[in-house]
């Protein structure tokens, strides 16, 4: 009878390479285990951007919200500490709607009422379906177009199908198609370039920002910086996009089948010398150069800085971060610190960054959040700090650094936003002589075992 | 336009509420969903969740587990968390996917009970219906478990009546016109309907407890949901209380088969009633200012529907009143405002919230024992705002988040006390840092 959580090592994930991943790294290998720490993965709008929520950050927008009472029931709470309460609209269906798909017919007349509620009209109805219209073969975006042709508002499908979460199209990236779907392509603008993949803006310390326009890449939009629907059609004159996080790959292929908007990946890197690599290969590709000399001075001064004051520390880290997990511990161990764990699934895309944290130390710990062992884990008090909203739970005597803000750090300031949260937390436990920042408030983490 | 929510947002699923009943009970509870059900009953239904560790999982379905109903996969997987506790039992919780593909709870049910050799309760909740609801198949669930691990699922009674309530109405067959108010030797209350959802602002399930065993009428408490162990003892109970819908139905089964005398009532914590008398009178002193009468400013507890002291001026008790949350609390409230010298200070003044009568409305159940002529059963938003609009009354007492739907007209002329309940507004009060 095993009592103990599931784990595998780093020296044994990278040993077994690519093709020996276990299985109990994929969340449907079992039943999904539900604690505090795992909230994001059943709900991800709990402490960032779920469906509903990104798919708001469509300007100009409400949301109508056709299902089951159940799976509108988070916003309840989601929508009014984030602002979009008045932005959403629910037409609840029952179980005659099951049988007989009438709940859709419904749909053109509840568009009409839900328009005049809010102060100015609405451009654009977002319209979302779950699980039930998936499995009832539902055709969205058929009832969409129908929707349109009768209401006379942009009216855009919103898929929230959890019940395709690993697959090929899970919801995350279909939201961020969605949100790209009405962009029309305009006369090409070369110094135009559009940011894609968050739904929140880069900090506006970003280096990207200056980089780019001293190189010539003066019209720099991202989504959520535009305020109006023309604002938004002001994408349409990208010389390219730049996605920033891979979940907006599908989109962005998407633009570049139908308005033949090219388009380049880059990933966020928190040891400078990735971050310098990249951009120089980015600069290359582009035909540009990218003056980042004084932004990684600058970076490494602090990142120096840092180590000078906590010269050794010991760190757990989560899967709700702004980063990857296992880059931040092989960036983190590459700063000379100790990682003594990092609660998440991996997957083959992760295997570098693995390879590198074994052979700093092959006995890291990499545990599946959402595997049901996890509910026999006990903190072990290895860490000293903890780095992401989730990792709390896990060490709760630890200094948290949750590092998950909704707006994005990127690049040399970002290592320097992390570096900056880091030593508030730990000079928060030093004045208080206690924890600054534990488990999300409100909640407490596990001590003892299951009950 | 029917069951379309423009101004308010979902209430608790009886997903959630099966889930509630069954949370503290020590067993394996499987959610039937994708893993977004799961996320929103525990994340923003269980406030127990973030305090207590449980073993509430998500089946983790996907496209072809549904399409192909694959509950033998899913059962292998409760057997494969089962090597990793000791589960006292096993629950399935239902989804709008079950409900979609037609699952067998009952077979599914009996095939787990086989196989594990444990109680299973299978919920066959379905994400449409209200909390209340859930929280009642899962009492049902219980007490039929009970009854039949004890042999009497027949008609059995027991015989010795019990204790009785002040402040409890009776309710079901005709069984529960036994009601005694001597103290039998360790007698026994079985509590219904007591869970998180559905209690008082600011109640709990320990202090309810707290307050009966305080009474001096029992021995003992137990609360349906909070020990497993209490459910052997179920038949044995000298009379259940129910303090909320929910528990209605098991309350009646067991008077039915058991003969166990039911009341239904609850025990009110007194600050709440102070509150509501002490924001009743603030609106009162207020509309008192506008007339010249006295000077005074509308107490923080109270305001009108817009959030400001000029709706209640211009409003304060010139129409009925309406109390909305869950049927019975509702209705305790109602008898003790109406008892004649039964407001807390004392002695009943003019202008009193009760003054211009007294209604209740609810978007849960609304059992025919606890409803008046007068009384509505909310059933959607639009009903909602039709019995607002045209109800002229003078107060409205109900969870904030209702304020949002009450229309411009009356927002300024309707005083409104928040009487916050869970089942509609989560822990958007109790705990909004929980997710910020």
């Amino acid at each position: 009878m095993s009592r103990t959580p599931f784990y595998i090592t780093a020296g044994d994930a990278a040993r077994r390479g690519p093709d020996d991943i276990p299985r109990e790294e994929s969340p449907t290998s079992g039943l999904v285990y539900s604690s505090p720490a795992t909230l994001s993965y059943n709900s991800p709008g709990a402490n960032g951007f779920g469906v509903k929520r990104a798919a708001l950050v469509m300007p100009e927008s409400v949301m109508l919200m056709v299902s089951p009472g159940c799976c509108g029931r988070n916003s309840t709470v989601l929508s009014r500490v984030s602002g979009y309460a008045d932005r959403m609209f629910y037409l609840n269906m029952d179980e005659a709607d099951l049988v007989t798909s009438r709940h859709l017919r419904k749909i053109p007349e509840a568009i009409r009422e839900i328009l005049e509620v809010p102060a100015q009209r609405p451009k654009v109805v977002l319209l979302c379906v779950t699980c039930v219209d998936a499995l009832l073969g539902s055709d969205i975006e058929g009832i969409c177009r129908r929707a349109e042709q009768e209401t006379g508002v942009r009216v855009l499908p919103v898929t929230m199908y959890a019940l395709t979460r690993e697959g090929m199209k899970p919801p995350m990236a279909l939201v961020r198609d969605t949100l790209y779907s009405l962009l029309e392509r305009k006369k090409i603008n070369p110094h135009a370039v559009n940011l894609l993949g968050h739904f929140a803006p880069l900090r506006d310390d970003s280096e990207l920002y200056p980089m780019f326009r001293k190189a010539g890449l003066t019209r720099i939009r991202e989504i959520s910086r535009c305020r109006t629907l023309e604002e938004y059609q002001e994408m349409g004159e990208a010389n390219f996009n730049l996605v920033l996080n891979p979940e907006a790959d599908y989109a962005a292929g998407r633009l570049l089948k139908r308005l033949g908007m090219p388009y380049i990946d880059l990933t966020r890197f928190y040891r400078p010398d990735r971050i310098a690599r990249q951009y120089e290969l980015f600069g290359a590709a582009v035909g540009i150069r990218l003056d980042d000399g004084e932004y990684r001075a600058e970076a490494e001064a602090r990142l120096l800085a840092f180590r000078r004051k906590y010269p050794s520390l010991t760190f757990s880290i989560g899967s709700m971060l702004n980063a990857n997990p296992f880059e931040m511990a092989a960036s983190l161990q590459s700063f000379g610190y100790r990682v003594s764990a990092v609660f998440a699934a991996y997957t083959a895309a992760d295997l570098p960054y693995i390879r590198e944290i074994a052979a700093a130390d092959p006995d890291v710990r990499f545990y599946t959040g959402t595997h049901p062992s996890m509910m026999n884990y006990r903190a072990d008090g290895a860490a000293d700090v903890t780095i992401g909203r989730d990792a709390s739970w896990y060490a709760p005597d630890a200094v948290n650094v949750p590092f998950s803000s909704d707006v994005q750090p990127f690049g040399y300031r970002g290592l320097v936003a992390f570096l900056e949260e880091m030593d508030a937390a730990l000079e928060g436990k030093t004045m208080e002589g206690n924890r600054t920042a534990g488990p999300p408030a409100g909640q407490s983490a596990p001590r003892g075992g299951a009950s | 336009m029917k069951n379309l929510m423009k101004y308010l947002s979902p209430f608790a699923p009886d997903i959630s509420g099966a889930v509630e009943v069954l949370f503290g009970l020590g067993g394996l509870v499987v959610i039937i969903d994708a893993g977004g059900c799961t996320g929103n009953v525990c994340g923003f239904d269980e406030p127990r969740w973030f305090q207590r560790r449980s073993a509430v999982f998500s089946a983790g379905l996907r496209d072809l587990d549904a399409i192909l109903g694959r509950d033998r996969l899913m059962l292998d997987k409760t057997e494969q968390v089962l090597r990793d506790m000791d589960a006292k039992f096993v629950a399935f919780v239902g989804t709008p996917v079950p409900s979609v593909i037609g699952t067998d709870f009952r077979g599914l049910a009996g095939a787990a009970a086989r196989r594990f050799g444990l109680p299973v309760f299978s919920i066959d909740t379905n994400g449409m219906d209200l909390c209340d609801r859930g929280a009642e198949k899962a009492y049902l669930a219980l007490v039929r478990y009970a009854l039949s691990a004890a042999g009497k699922g027949g008609a059995q009674k027991i015989s010795a009546p019990n204790s009785g309530n002040r402040g409890t109405q009776k309710a079901g067959a005709s069984n529960t016109d036994n009601r005694v108010t001597q103290k039998k030797s360790r007698s026994a209350l079985l509590v219904l309907g007591c869970t998180p959802m559905d209690l008082a602002p600011g109640d709990t399930e320990e202090a309810v407890r707290e307050r009966l065993l305080s009474s001096g009428r029992w021995d003992d408490v137990l609360i349906l949901g909070q020990h497993f162990e209490d459910l052997a003892r179920i038949p044995e109970v000298t009379g259940s209380l129910v303090i909320a819908p929910s528990g209605l139905a098991a309350a009646k089964e067991l008077n039915r088969k058991c003969g166990i005398p039911c009341q239904v009532g609850y025990p009110l914590p007194e600050a709440m009633l102070r509150n509501l008398q002490d924001a009743s009178a603030a609106g009162r002193t207020a509309r008192s200012a506008v007339s010249g009468a006295a000077s005074a400013a509308a107490d923080g507890t109270t305001r009108t529907a817009a959030g400001g002291a000029a709706g209640a001026a211009a409003g304060g008790n010139s129409g009925r009143t309406l109390i909305i949350h869950q049927a019975v609390l509702a209705s305790e409230i109602r008898r003790r405002l109406e008892a004649p010298g039964s407001n807390l200070s004392g002695e009943k003044p003019s202008g009193d919230i009760s003054d211009g009568g007294i209604q209740i409305g609810t978007f849960f159940a609304a059992p025919k024992e606890l409803m008046r002529e007068g009384d509505v059963h909310l059933k959607d938003e639009e009903t909602f705002i039709r019995l607002v609009t045209e109800g002229h009354y003078g107060c409205i007492a109900a969870d904030p988040l209702l304020a949002r739907a009450i229309p411009r007209a009356q927002r300024e002329t309707v005083r409104f006390l928040p009487l916050e309940h869970f089942a509609v507004s989560g822990n958007t009060f109790t705990e909004p840092s929980a997710l910020q």
